[in-house]
């Protein structure tokens, strides 16, 4: 499904990814871990399509070259990014937020808009399912958000999206372990055959609540070692200069 | 008024006399001018004589007395006239001094303030009528950290003219602190400092004004900023029964910065005026206003603060911040915090707050058994003290605290 | 974002449409004999002329203002008209039906049909085309409740006593510049007066239009809440394409006596000029109202039109309690020039004002906050407390925040914010993520920037306010 070959990016003339390959099958979920600054965020940026970057290199998703589209058009082909620090938008309605981007995203696949009170009892159904309270929809798109909410914030609009892909972009960080479960419990509920999720993480806490089907390991711009599971064991007994240095010449 | 004769006048002062012969000095009607009582402080300037009828005999001790001892080095300006007797002999490694008299006119022609016409008549008047300018040369690289302590007395019922430019070599650094004081009231003081930073240099600038509390004090602090250089200026008014105090920052070049604090606490009855305006004229500068004032009894003070960013300019950053204490039904504040601006990749905020001392603040220090005056002083250091902790050395540190009563530093 | 920006400059003037009605104009040019004629034209008492007079003379005295931050050519007060009226093509309608079809006509294309307005949405209006009211509705809605709204000529006729005590008592002839020559010349304009007690059945609006070619408008809206009464007035502008520019010099008064509530909204879309700045309204307008003991004035205006804008809505607080309240969204883009903001007097005890204004400056444009607060000594526990944003898309345009800030009673609280800043690309990016294009995430930003504002409107002009800041900022993005 994903598919990166060879990736490269650079920011100010500074070369953050060099020469990044990844490839995650359908229906799985792959966990990319790296120590700071090793390029991490920097993936999931230049996947969604922020401006700023010098990007070459090849990125496909179902065969679609994700690096000639806008933003706008990775969403809806079905790519969807966690934020790290989702933005804070004043005077924008939580739900007026989702609804618009759920319509854009279904007029693109020719399907027609969802009115508002149909939208209203499907986000119900999602804040249940996440244990949220129905007063966020009402708030403005993050602003006041403790960290905690507006990472729920982002699992509930990936829950209503139903993307494709997910990136889920340091979900984890600064949670604690009751905001942390419901996250897990958000990425556990979109498993599916056809549904692949990327999850870019620095701690391997999050990775004893959602099991990857592989991990990689991200320093210096690239993938340095892939493996199972066991993986994170690994990391969590000798660090990330532990796995790396192992690293056969 | 008159003017020094033209055998020792600068290019300079003759250009500023022939301005100010056009222009004049400014009136109310001038934005920049409206809440400085202008009329009233040109009245005490025209019904004084220019020069001091005799001067007083001014000591050392008068000076430790009036001034402080603030560092190392102090250099003294009797009523706009360097006195060596009273000024310290040796200098530090990479500072150099000099005045009007003992300076080629080819120096002197360099250290001339590039500008063309003076930015306002008192200006103007300054650089024309300013006898003996002080001269402050920090070389390339040369790390000041000791404070050169300038103090400016005036002695009395008479007008002065003290003048100083302050030029920092690249990389060069400074800590400079500025006494204006009075031997005796009544006087006049027409203040122009500037400070030229070249790239990378540094300059701390505390600026103390506690002169008579009948005296009439209109200062100037320019700064010039090329690439990377950066200034940090606290000002303290606490004098005069006028006084007004204009501070220009000119980022001219990328990545200048500076902060400028400024605590007022006039007298009672006095009129107090703040103007700081801070120019972003390239990408990636930033400047940090701080203004805090303390409003007793009658008195009335004003703070403008005025961010410049100019077209084409990236990256700017640009705070304001001003609060007013007014400690008395007949005391009166203003402010007048403005944003221009110009250039759409910036961030500029001004917030300003005017007020009284909280009610229950005062009554929770009453409920502890303090005396209502006593607790109202507590709670009015407590206002000024982040501003005063800031303060550097601390012998000048001390000194401002006292402003405050015995807690002001508590 | 720079061809946002030039999309943006290139957006048309979607109401810049012009009719075909004749209309009969004074010579061009101000002097006493074009006073009077305008004062024979409209049959007004000997007093109403002494006072417009009294004005002009005063006029003649002064210079036009020039401390604003705005720029344009001197403006020759000679070479316009001073009065303009649509030629009656027979007797005067007695009722809507037999309004000029051209002018019904207008109206339609303005999406304000009367017909439509007094059959479907519980709104009265009082239409004005250049200088004259052409028909009011609900008349007989309002007449019920004791409620006056009429034109204002039909004030000075049916209501003199009315009109004399409150004219010019709160915005004087001799106020500034531009109040003077209003009062000197105004034409006509709106007038409306609310008994003790009552509270106004309906919303009431006007919609402003300038038709003819070189004529300056100059109406005078009065509007009079008397002792616990609670009005609700609309103001809508918009005006048609033309080269020249077109000068409007209106001038407003409330008076809100003990206990009153009066919220005025006014939604301005006047023609801003083409992109090189050729034509369109310099607005330069005096709104001021003044409040009893307990009174509300609340201003809520969004303005998008108008070349020069020119407009400092305020409120005296002269009674105990009372309050003011401004809240204002300016969007300026192509050349537009706008200096706009509040003044907030505090002369009562425990008197309150709130101030939020919302700039958003594109293109090559230029905004200007500029407020008063001022806290007199009598005004023991006042509070305001302004917030004032200002949001800039593109590098070319500029904004500006100018408040003057003057407390002389220590037990007041006065706290005032600003901020301006660019939107943000973090923002934009977030937005885009979830699949919305550029131009509809800077939309939806925007309007978030304005929803304090917008949520002050009236219902039905929240959605026209939603529907005009998407139109100014129609191509800025995507």
């Amino acid at each position: 499904m994903l598919r990166i070959r060879d990736l490269h990016a650079s920011i100010d003339g500074k070369e953050i990814l060099t020469g990044l390959d990844l490839d995650l099958p359908a229906g799985e979920v792959h966990a990319v871990m790296g120590p700071n600054g090793a390029g991490k965020s920097t993936l999931s940026n230049v996947l969604a399509g922020r401006d700023g970057y010098e990007v070459r290199g090849t990125a496909t998703l179902d065969g679609t070259d994700l690096l000639a589209l806008e933003a706008e058009d990775r969403a809806t082909a079905g790519l969807f990014l966690a934020f790290q620090y989702p933005m804070e938008l004043p005077g924008v309605g939580n739900a007026y937020f989702l609804r618009t981007s759920l319509n854009a995203i279904r007029r693109a696949h020719g399907l027609d808009e969802v009115s508002a009170t149909d939208f209203l009892s499907v986000a119900r159904e999602h804040l249940t399912a996440l244990d949220m309270d129905p007063a966020f929809l009402s708030r403005s798109v993050n602003e006041g958000f403790s960290g905690g909410e507006k990472k729920r914030n982002e699992i509930l609009q990936m829950s209503m999206l139903q993307p494709r892909l997910a990136i889920l972009d340091e979900t984890d960080s600064g949670l604690d372990i009751d905001a942390l479960r419901i996250v897990a419990r958000g990425i556990e509920r979109l498993r599916g055959p056809d549904r692949s999720m990327l999850v870019i993480t620095h701690y391997p806490r999050l990775l004893e609540l959602v099991r990857p089907d592989r991990i990689h390991v991200l320093d210096g711009g690239r993938i340095v070692r892939s493996g199972g599971p066991e993986l994170a064991n690994e990391l969590e007994a000798d660090g990330y200069v532990g796995v790396t240095d192992r690293i056969p010449a | 008024m008159t003017v020094a004769a033209d055998d020792v006048m600068t290019e300079e002062a003759v250009h500023a006399r022939t301005w100010l012969c056009e222009h004049g000095l400014p009136t109310g009607r001038e934005e920049d001018w409206r809440y400085t009582p202008v009329t009233e402080v040109r009245r005490h300037l025209d019904a004084l004589p220019e020069a001091p009828p005799r001067q007083r005999e001014v000591t050392r001790d008068d000076i430790d007395r009036l001034a402080g001892q603030h560092g190392p080095v102090r250099i003294v300006h009797v009523d706009g006239v360097h006195v060596p007797a009273l000024s310290t002999d040796a200098l530090p490694t990479g500072l150099w001094f000099g005045t009007t008299h003992n300076l080629s006119a080819r120096v002197r022609l360099q250290l001339t303030t590039p500008a063309g016409d003076p930015p306002d008549g008192f200006e103007a008047l300054n650089r024309s009528a300013s006898q003996d300018v002080l001269y402050l040369l920090v070389a390339d690289d040369a790390d000041l950290r000791e404070p050169v302590h300038v103090v400016h007395v005036s002695t009395g019922a008479s007008v002065s003219h003290p003048r100083l430019v302050v030029d920092v070599g690249v990389g060069g650094r400074i800590h400079l602190v500025e006494s204006h004081v009075s031997l005796d009231g009544g006087g006049f003081t027409n203040a122009s400092t500037t400070v030229r930073l070249s790239a990378r240099s540094h300059a701390d600038v505390h600026r103390v004004q506690e002169q008579a509390t009948d005296a009439v004090h209109v200062g100037r602090l320019e700064l010039h900023h090329d690439a990377g250089a950066h200034a940090s200026v606290t000002a303290l008014s606490r004098g005069g029964a006028i006084s007004r105090l204009t501070t220009v920052a000119l980022l001219r070049e990328p990545e200048a910065s500076c902060t400028v604090t400024a605590l007022l606490a006039p007298g009672i009855g006095a009129r107090h005026d703040d103007a700081v305006t801070v120019d972003h004229l390239a990408s990636r500068c930033t400047s940090d206003l701080t203004v805090r004032s303390v409003v007793p009894e009658r008195a009335r003070v004003t703070s403008s603060g005025h961010a410049i960013v100019r077209p084409d300019t990236v990256a700017t950053v640009a705070h304001q911040r001003t609060d007013s204490l007014v400690l008395h039904p007949t005391g009166q504040a203003d402010s007048r915090p403005w944003l221009e601006i110009f250039a759409d990749d910036v961030r500029a905020n001004h917030g300003s707050a005017t007020g009284r001392l909280d009610d229950d603040a005062l009554f929770y220090l009453r409920s502890r058994g303090i005396p209502r005056a006593e607790a109202r002083d507590v709670l009015v250091g407590a206002f000024a003290r982040t501003l005063v902790e800031r303060i550097d050395p601390p012998s000048l540190r001390d000194q401002i605290a006292g402003w405050f009563g015995p807690e002001g530093t508590a | 974002m720079t061809d946002i920006v030039q999309e943006l400059v290139e957006r048309t003037y979607e109401f810049g449409f012009h009719s075909d009605i004749d209309t009969e104009l004074a010579p061009r040019g101000l002097n006493e004999d074009v006073v009077r004629l305008i004062s024979a034209k409209k049959d007004e008492p000997e007093w109403l002329l002494e006072w417009r007079l009294a004005a002009y003379r005063h006029w003649t005295t002064l210079e036009p203002p020039a401390w604003q931050n705005v720029h344009h050519p001197p403006i020759d007060f000679q070479d316009m008209h001073y009065w303009a009226a649509p030629k009656p093509k027979g007797p005067a309608p007695a009722s809507l039906d037999e309004v000029d079809p051209e002018i019904r006509a207008t109206f339609d294309k303005l999406g304000i049909s009367l017909a439509e307005q007094e059959r479907l949405s519980g709104v009265a209006v009082d239409a004005i085309i250049d200088s004259v009211s052409v028909a009011t509705t609900f008349k007989a809605t309002l007449a019920e409740a004791g409620v006056i709204f009429c034109s204002f000529s039909e004030a000075v006729r049916e209501h003199p006593e009315l009109v004399r005590r409150y004219l010019g008592s709160v915005v004087p002839p001799r106020d500034n510049f531009y109040a003077a020559l209003n009062s000197a010349v105004f034409s006509d304009g709106s007038f409306c007066f609310v008994p003790a007690g009552v509270r106004c059945p309906m919303e009431l609006s006007t919609y402003f239009r300038m038709n003819a070619a070189e004529t300056g408008q100059f109406e005078r809206t009065l509007i009079v809440a008397e002792e616990g009464a609670t009005v609700s007035y609309l103001e809508g502008c918009t005006a048609p394409m033309r080269d020249e520019n077109q000068l409007h010099a209106a001038v407003v008064e409330i008076v809100a006596l003990d206990d009153s509530d009066v919220k005025y909204s006014t939604v301005q879309n006047w023609y801003p000029g083409d992109e090189n700045g050729v034509g369109g309204i310099f607005n330069f307008v005096t709104k001021r109202g003044r409040c009893g003991h307990r009174a509300k004035i609340s201003w809520t205006q969004v303005e998008t039109g108008s070349a020069i804008t020119w407009k400092y809505p305020s409120v005296i607080l002269q009674g105990d309690d009372s309050v003011g309240e401004f809240y204002s969204v300016a969007v300026t883009t192509g050349r537009q020039q706008a200096d706009t903001g509040t003044k907030m007097i505090h002369i009562g005890k425990n008197s309150r004002s709130t101030i939020v204004s919302k700039g958003i400056s594109a293109g090559r444009a230029q905004q200007t906050y500029r407020g008063l607060v001022k806290v007199l000594r009598s005004a023991t526990g006042a509070r305001n407390h302004t917030q004032c944003d200002s949001l800039l898309i593109g590098s070319e345009c500029g904004a500006h925040t100018f408040p003057y800030i003057e407390v002389k009673n220590d037990s007041a609280q006065v706290e005032h914010e600003a901020s301006t800043s660019k939107i943000s690309d973090d923002q934009l990016f977030y937005c885009r993520q979830r699949g919305l294009g550029e131009e509809d995430a800077t939309s939806m930003i925007v309007n978030g920037f304005c929803r304090e504002v917008f949520d002050e409107l009236p219902m039905e002009y929240a959605v026209e306010a939603h529907a005009l800041m998407r139109l100014s900022l129609e191509g800025a993005v995507g």
